[in-house]
């Protein structure tokens, strides 16, 4: 009997592909808030519902991928360097625009961009010594920053009254204070993970 | 996590197997037995399931199974390429025509490195060998009792793939 090839899971597959629309989708997102801003009558318009839909979409897009690919053993590594791209990519962009239109102060754009890119190269320059895990915290940050993000986007300040814009500017803050507390959680995380690395070499638990 | 195990997994690849004349063995670690305790269960079983191996240590991976021992100490258990020698180890050892595998972290504690609920389930078979990775949300029990359907439903898929009557 020959040793048989070995197969990996297929790159082409449900998670991914969902992967990859998301990707494709966040320069429709920035062209239609763009347009909507450029539009005649100051915008708030189709344009800029359109672009809180496609937010919408990708962000589900991103929830259903990840749950698919990981409970029907759908993880690859592409999956694992496109999904969290893909997902910076949608957020960041969200980010920049809002402060190019000048809905969002650029600080706070800034403080989540620097302490996002931050954090991901530090995974990568830790990684030899392990994994750090997305702590429970920093799923809470992905959320609100998803919800904040949305309460920006919708144009509804003008329909409702103030008491929208401060709920938004509140959700924005709480995103701001969650974000740079989990990056520094991360920080601490990286340091004992480089510390008890070197101390003992190679676990040696047997839970497997 | 929702995806509980479909009721009839472990009858339906026995069928399966019965009718395309395919062979089965395990080699488990986090299930502990719980994939040919399942397979057992089902009225039929001794046509096709030949046998089954607990191999929890990493040194009775490499006894029994024959994994790689240098590639166990640099990458630990909870790994793809473990997991594909220890679902070969299972064929070749019982003689069977599929042989399946699970290895992962099944918690309360992350497990070389690797994150609780990171499971790898192989199918091996004369087409080649197929890993799958998973990451299981939920305590030991429910990582436990979710990869134990994960390789249930790969082997399912193997047989489904594989060539009917054809025996290679």
């Amino acid at each position: 009997m020959s040793t048989p090839p070995a197969k990996p899971a297929p790159t082409l597959n449900i998670a991914n592909v969902l992967t990859v629309v998301r990707i494709l989708l966040v320069p429709f997102f920035v062209w239609f808030l763009l347009l909507d801003d450029s539009a005649p009558g100051g915008g708030n318009g189709l344009f800029r519902w359109l672009a809180v839909a496609v937010f919408a979409v990708a962000i589900y897009t991103d929830k259903l991928d990840g749950d698919l690919a990981r409970s029907r053993g759908l993880i690859t590594d592409f999956g694992k360097i496109a999904d969290p791209i893909a997902d910076k990519l949608l957020i960041g962009s969200a980010l920049i625009l809002l402060s190019v239109l000048g809905e969002l102060w650029w600080w706070v754009t800034i403080v989540i961009l620097v302490r996002e890119l931050g954090i991901t190269v530090l995974r990568f320059a830790v990684i030899r010594y392990g994994v750090m895990p997305a702590s429970r915290g920093g799923k809470l940050k992905t959320v609100i920053q998803t919800f904040a993000i949305f309460l920006y986007l919708l144009p509804l300040a003008g329909m409702v009254g103030d008491w929208y814009t401060w709920l938004a500017i509140a959700v924005m803050l709480a995103a701001v204070a969650v974000t740079v507390i989990t990056g520094l959680d991360y920080i601490v995380q990286a340091v004992r993970l480089r510390r008890d690395s070197r101390a003992r070499g190679q676990s040696g638990s047997a839970t497997s | 996590m929702e995806l509980a195990e479909e009721p009839g997994t472990a009858s339906e690849v026995i069928r399966l197997a019965a009718l395309r004349r395919r062979t089965i063995a395990t080699a488990e670690s986090l299930t502990a037995g719980m994939v040919a305790a399942s397979l057992g269960a089902v009225p039929g079983a001794s046509a096709v399931f030949q046998g089954g191996a607990v191999t929890y240590q990493n040194e009775i991976k490499v006894s029994v199974l024959g994994v790689d021992p240098a590639g166990l100490a640099a990458t630990g258990a909870v790994d793809a390429r473990v997991a594909r020698q220890m679902a070969e180890g299972a064929r070749r050892v019982f003689a069977a025509d599929l042989g399946v595998s699970t290895t992962g972290a099944a918690g309360p504690e992350p497990h070389g490195g690797k994150l609780v609920g990171t499971v790898y389930v192989a199918v091996a078979s004369a087409a080649g060998t197929a890993v799958s990775e998973y990451l299981f949300d939920g305590d030991r029990n429910e990582v436990r009792t979710l990869a134990c359907s994960a390789a249930l439903q790969q082997l399912h898929a193997a047989l489904i793939e594989s060539d009917p009557g054809n025996k290679s």
